[in-house]
């Protein structure tokens, strides 16, 4: 594949890339606070969404200290 | 019962109406009963396509404000008898997903395709035209600007439930295409992901007698509708090897 399907790509890529900065930080806050129930997070949280040949995914990446105690009622 | 394929593009100009007369007439030449709907109000060009522009008769509005029933407005072709044709309209025409869906469910136990051509862009004309079909024929120029609009068409009909798709490529320069300043067709399906169901080399205009002729690639397109055997053109192959390298060479120097 050429330089122009690279370009080609790109331009769709970009054209699905809906989230904007704000959009982003404002999930991030909210799933670290969230996951900071369960985790004693140590870094900050990162969000990434990832296009592929079967198209996008989501990725998460923080780091963890350890994982909290937490119950589970039955 | 019938398929209800929608023809469409998202970019204006790639060949819709030309496609959608030309898959209708493979089909019918193969004994298929095809309805061709023209849901491109306004700026509706089927009729010119099938050589039926002078026939007067009803039209889309027409039933819809209750002048006629849908059988009253289909116009018989000619010259193929299992090919018709439900016009739409010169004038600019608001028609909703609802209305033009049941208009088609009338006419969908008497034929085995009823093919829609849908109006360019993606507005209201183009939702109603997909929302009263089940599967897709995204026809797209080997060009950026037709390929992002088709993405955008294809992204809107996943949207609304339509997933059997696959792109028509019109318009390829097999010569463009070997020297690599044109998308070949494996790229433009990878880039918008679909399967393509036929290659129309760039050799199409009205033929004098104001009607079309399926060409080998459209013949190959139809029968994969068809479910036949699957053929798609390759407009690539005269260009290849040595004497594809002199045709190519001839070109260029004329």
């Amino acid at each position: 594949m050429g330089r122009m399907f690279q370009r080609a790509y790109e331009v769709l890529q970009a054209d699905k890339a809906v989230l904007d900065d704000e959009s982003k930080a404002v999930i991030e806050r909210d799933l670290e606070k969230k996951l900071s129930e369960y985790f004693e997070l140590s870094g900050g949280l990162r969000l990434e969404i990832v296009s592929g040949e079967e198209g996008c995914a989501l990725a998460i990446t923080c780091k963890v200290e350890r994982v909290k105690r937490f119950r589970i009622l039955p | 019962m019938a398929r209800k394929i929608v023809i469409t593009s998202g970019k204006g100009g790639v060949g819709k109406s030309t496609m959608t007369a030309l898959i209708g007439i493979a089909l019918a030449k193969k004994g298929e009963r095809v309805a061709l709907v023209d849901a491109d109000f306004g700026l509706n060009n089927l009729d010119l396509y099938l050589g039926l522009e002078g026939c007067d008769g009803y039209a889309i509005p027409d039933v819809l404000a209750g002048k006629c029933r849908v059988r009253q407005a289909l116009l018989r072709h000619p010259k193929y008898p299992t090919l018709w044709l439900l016009k739409g309209d010169k004038d600019s025409f608001p028609i909703n997903a609802q209305t033009l869906k049941g208009l088609i469910m009338q006419m969908e136990g008497e034929f085995d395709y009823l093919l829609i051509d849908s109006p360019a862009g993606v507005g209201e004309g183009f939702l109603a035209a997909v929302s009263a079909a089940d599967e897709g024929v995204v026809v797209v120029a080997p060009q950026l600007s037709s390929v992002r609009d088709a993405d955008k068409a294809i992204q809107r009909m996943k949207g609304l439930g339509i997933h059997t798709l696959s792109l028509l490529i019109n318009g390829s320069h097999g010569d463009l295409v070997v020297e690599g300043e044109e998308f070949s067709p494996k790229e433009i399906a990878k880039l918008l992901k679909l399967p393509v169901l036929g290659v129309v080399p760039h050799i199409y205009g009205l033929s004098c007698e104001g009607e079309l002729t399926p060409h080998i690639a459209v013949r190959y397109a139809a029968e994969i509708l068809r479910g036949g055997k699957r053929r798609v053109y390759d407009p690539t192959k005269r260009y290849s090897g040595f004497w594809g390298s002199i045709r190519r060479g001839l070109k260029r120097s004329l």
